[in-house]
């Protein structure tokens, strides 16, 4: 960002001002620590790069039931084992007598099979793989919201009122994070998808999607609640905590006007890296049969489908894969991106090794 | 910069590891883990080793008096012998009764109601235990008392059907003499199969010292040449020679074959890539279930002659409609399933491993006659339903993990979703799909996969056991359409009491379209299933039987 060598103390060689005044834009204004993150964060190309790359995911998988009804024609679960393609003087079949599913067409066939059939079903594995591309998000950014919610209550809970209340949560997520979290998840997903889930008012048939995106978020709560736990202690402590708490605020209005605001930057790194973990989560449960259920596609399922065709048509594998690849890399991409802009100490130390000036202090 | 440099060479070195590990996977060592045994016999194969074979899951039980499909069957055929069994041959020779653990073929009096048999003397399970004629008894009361799925065969037999329901009184229609081994069964009226179904494990002799409960983590002690030492329910089990086989039983039953391996040691891999890599490398010997569709091609074209049969057989691929609830308790609808299932799309599914068909009895079965009641129409199919407008539109298909037939009932879900149906698919791991769907307190029974192999080569194993109303069990049902129809049933009862002669075949044929014009089922193939065996093994020597699948006794070493 610009510095106005005007107003700015003079600055040694190697060395930096203790404590300058903060930077002023051009119109004089004094820049908030938002504003001051999102300038770093544009200064890091690869998190900016990641981060269109995840928004073209998104759109690509948003824009299914267009690719869906206009160039293929299907639906993505929709059986298309007995069709012919004519490709202009040729006849191929979707799937051979010997049960092969066709290759990646791309256009020839009018975008039809775009990427080919998908199994001996012969469904439209580039339909199959939007429409999963939107199951396999809605997991992993649904869960990694129930998650940082939850997480967020049971940390503020346990950091603020300390005690029992803290002993009792605390060692309830360390008993959590000890157990083999993939293999319970795997048990639980398996029984619940033939049985459904009723609990109380709450009645969950077996495919729902809410089956897998509960236990994905139950199971990765103790993952973020102990950090923002660690957080919460360390601010209770400080002074303004203490000054509202004088003021005669009650224990509600000191969580989440004094100490949530503060949490804001940690949340939202771990909010992004928790999709990032729980897309992964749900690949493996899905993969395994655990979690998305058939005929509804996502990534993993897709996954699934592929390791049988592996020898005849590695494509079905890969491609998926490599969709998975790409959409975890980006947000862990951006995710470290939005920490480095959003936490000052880290980036005060990268600046210094740089060599490059930033007034210290100017974020949270 | 340095993020992205850092991006691209974790992206590379996991490029390169994941090229490194498939090009390691493919390669591993191809020791073969069975060990050598004593010097060749005359036959051209090696006595002796210990067989290391796959099956796909876990039979549905491992206790002959409740099995009842063909992993189950293939498992235990050389362990319990009844008193008849049969050939150990394949095709139509392999469904020809002899006698087992009796000295010859019952003689039939009094009107074809009684069946008198005799004991061999001398013959001793594998605890040293001698078998008695009383054993045949407890055999069957045990049976009963289990709530079989076998059940029905033997309700003939006087007492039989009472004691089933009341479990009390034992069965007055079969009488033993433990000194002369004499047995003789009374039934209530003549049943034309009743020979056959002495054939099968259901009635296989035990120790009256077995548990009357499910002994499948405890198999009882065997008859045959080979006795299960160890079985984990889920993983795996193994055989032993019978010490009392050769001491014992063996003098007294010389056409029953010896076998050659030493023992046999069982895996359930439930991966069926898994299983035709570990053939081919010659990690395991052989595979009971045949290669999954995905790979079928391929092991026939590299192997076919020297490590691959081709086996046809008796069998029907179908899909079960409840006929007792909405939407399927109306006939219109049923009809309509029959025009939409298209069997052409599920001989694709399966790879070219099933023909289709669309009728009850297989094509090789006597009294089979082609039907072409509902050729396929989908837009017909579209119509029935709109005009039979069914108050339920919500249901739930149901089909097992094992390969094709999950993608078969996939394709079928897909069928029924173009017909306007709201649907549920639940896909049951093969170890307990039968069960589940066999118990009629199941949630949701709508409409669902299954298949049938022929137990023997007549028609009333086809339509009692999976059609008459008389069959329908709580528990191990295998009448899953639960069809009630009292015309059929008494027609059933009649022809299955009379020998088949060509009146009863052609009566069959007809009782064939009858059941069509009903539909209880949308049937769409027959099955040809394979042996596939490691390079170590003699091909030849494998005998596949229509009824029990490969024979332990069949497999020797090259």
């Amino acid at each position: 960002m610009a510095i106005d060598p005007h107003s700015e103390p003079a600055i040694e060689e190697g060395g930096a001002a203790p404590f300058p005044p903060p930077p002023k834009g051009e119109s004089g204004r004094e820049r908030g620590p938002w504003y001051l993150a999102y300038r770093r964060f544009r200064r890091n190309r690869p998190a900016v790069a990641f981060l269109i790359l995840f928004f073209l995911i998104v759109v690509f998988v948003l824009a299914a039931p267009l690719w869906a009804d206009h160039v293929a024609h299907t639906g993505p679960n929709q059986s298309h084992t007995l069709e012919r393609l004519h490709v202009g003087s040729e006849v191929r079949e979707v799937v051979t007598p010997e049960g092969k599913p066709i290759g990646p067409q791309w256009f020839e066939a009018g975008g039809k099979f775009f990427l080919g059939a998908d199994s001996r079903l012969g469904r439209d594995e580039m339909v199959r793989l939007m429409y999963g591309g939107q199951t396999s998000l809605l997991v992993g950014i649904g869960s990694a919201l129930i998650t940082t919610f939850a997480a967020i209550v049971l940390g503020l809970l346990a950091g603020y009122y300390r005690g029992w209340v803290d002993t009792v949560i605390a060692r309830t997520l360390d008993v959590l994070w000890s157990l083999p979290v993939f293999l319970i998840a795997l048990a639980l997903g398996i029984s619940l998808a033939l049985g459904g889930l009723k609990l109380g008012p709450i009645e969950l048939e077996g495919g729902s999607l809410w089956i897998p995106i509960l236990i994905i978020s139950v199971f990765t709560v103790p993952y973020i609640a102990r950090p923002i736990r660690g957080e919460v202690l360390t601010l209770t402590e400080k002074e303004f905590v203490e000054a509202a708490v004088a003021q005669g605020a009650g224990p509600l209005r000191v969580m989440f006007s004094e100490i949530l605001p503060n949490l804001a930057s940690t949340v939202i790194v771990f909010f992004t890296l928790t999709i990032a973990n729980n897309m992964l989560f749900e690949a493996g449960l899905s993969f395994l049969g655990a979690g998305v259920q058939p005929p509804n596609s996502s990534w993993g399922t897709m996954i699934t489908v592929g390791e049988e065709l592996l020898n005849t048509q590695p494509l079905l594998a890969i491609i998926p894969g490599t969709m998975i690849l790409l959409t975890v890399l980006s947000l862990n991409i951006v995710g470290d991106g939005l920490r480095d802009a959003l936490d000052p100490r880290a980036k005060v130390r990268l600046e210094a090794h740089a060599g490059m000036v930033e007034p210290k202090g100017s974020a949270v | 910069m340095r993020k992205l440099a850092l991006a691209v060479v974790v992206i590379g070195l996991a490029a390169v590891a994941s090229v490194a590990l498939v090009a390691c996977g493919g390669g591993s060592s191809s020791e073969s883990t069975s060990s050598g045994g004593s010097t060749s016999a005359e036959g051209g194969g090696k006595e002796g080793g210990i067989l290391n074979a796959t099956y796909a899951s876990f039979p549905d039980y491992m206790d002959p008096a409740l099995s009842y499909t063909a992993e189950g069957w293939t498992a235990m055929a050389d362990t319990y012998i009844p008193l008849l069994t049969y050939k150990h041959a394949e095709g139509v020779e392999g469904s020809e009764v002899i006698p087992g653990l009796a000295k010859e073929l019952p003689k039939i009096s009094n009107g074809g109601k009684t069946y008198t048999l005799f004991l061999r003397p001398g013959l001793k399970y594998s605890n040293g235990e001698p078998v008695k004629a009383s054993d045949f008894t407890f055999a069957v009361e045990r049976m009963l008392q289990l709530n079989s799925g076998g059940s029905p065969f033997y309700f003939t037999i006087v007492g039989a059907e009472k004691f089933f329901e009341t479990k009390k009184g034992g069965i007055p229609g079969i009488k033993t003499n433990d000194k002369t081994g004499e047995i003789q069964i009374t039934l209530e009226g003549p049943r034309g199969t009743f020979t056959n179904e002495l054939g099968l494990m259901f009635v296989a002799p035990l120790p009256p010292s077995t548990p009357i409960e499910d002994e499948s983590a405890n198999p009882p002690p065997a008859t045959g040449p080979y006795v299960i030492t160890k079985s984990e329910p889920g993983r795996g089990w193994e055989y032993k020679r019978n010490p009392y086989w050769a001491k014992a039983n063996e003098k007294a039953m010389p056409e029953y074959p010896t076998g050659h391996v030493d023992g046999a040691k069982i895996t359930v891999i439930r991966n069926p890539q898994t299983q035709v890599d570990d053939i081919e490398q010659g990690k395991y010997d052989w595979m009971q279930n045949p290669p999954p569709a995905s790979r079928y091609a391929e092991v026939k074209e590299k192997f076919e002659g020297t490590q691959f049969k081709i086996l046809p057989t008796i069998s029907t691929y179908y899909f079960w409609m409840n006929t007792t609830k909405p939407p399927f308790n109306d006939v219109k609808v049923r009809q309509a399933v029959n025009y939409a299932v298209d069997s052409r799309a599920l001989e694709r599914v399966y790879a070219g491993q099933i023909k289709g068909t669309q009728q009850i009895l297989p094509p090789g079965m006597p009294g089979y006659e082609k039907l072409n009641l509902y050729p396929h129409n989908l837009a017909k199919a579209k119509e029935m339903i709109e005009e039979a407008n069914p108050s339920d539109m919500n249901i739930t298909v149901w089909t097992d993990t094992e390969s094709p037939n999950k993608e078969a009932g996939e394709y079928y879900e897909g069928v029924l979703r173009e017909l306007g149906f709201s649907t549920t698919l639940k896909v049951i791991n093969a170890d307990n799909y039968f069960t589940i769907i066999g118990n009629l307190s199941t949630a949701n029974l709508d409409t669902g996969w299954s298949d049938w192999f022929q137990d023997y080569p007549h028609p009333n194993d086809f339509f009692q056991p999976l059609l008459s109303g008389e069959s329908i069990l709580q528990t191990n049902n295998g009448n899953f359409a639960q069809i009630n129809n009292p015309a059929l049933n008494k027609k059933i009862a009649e022809l299955g009491a009379e020998q088949l002669g060509p009146e009863q075949k052609a009566a069959y044929a007809e009782l064939d379209k009858e059941y069509m014009e009903e539909a209880p089922w949308a049937p769409y193939g027959t099955r040809t299933l394979s042996t596939f065996v490691s390079s170590a093994i003699n091909l030849e020597s494998v005998i596949f039987n229509p009824t029990f699948g490969h024979y332990l006794t069949s497999f020797e070493f090259k």
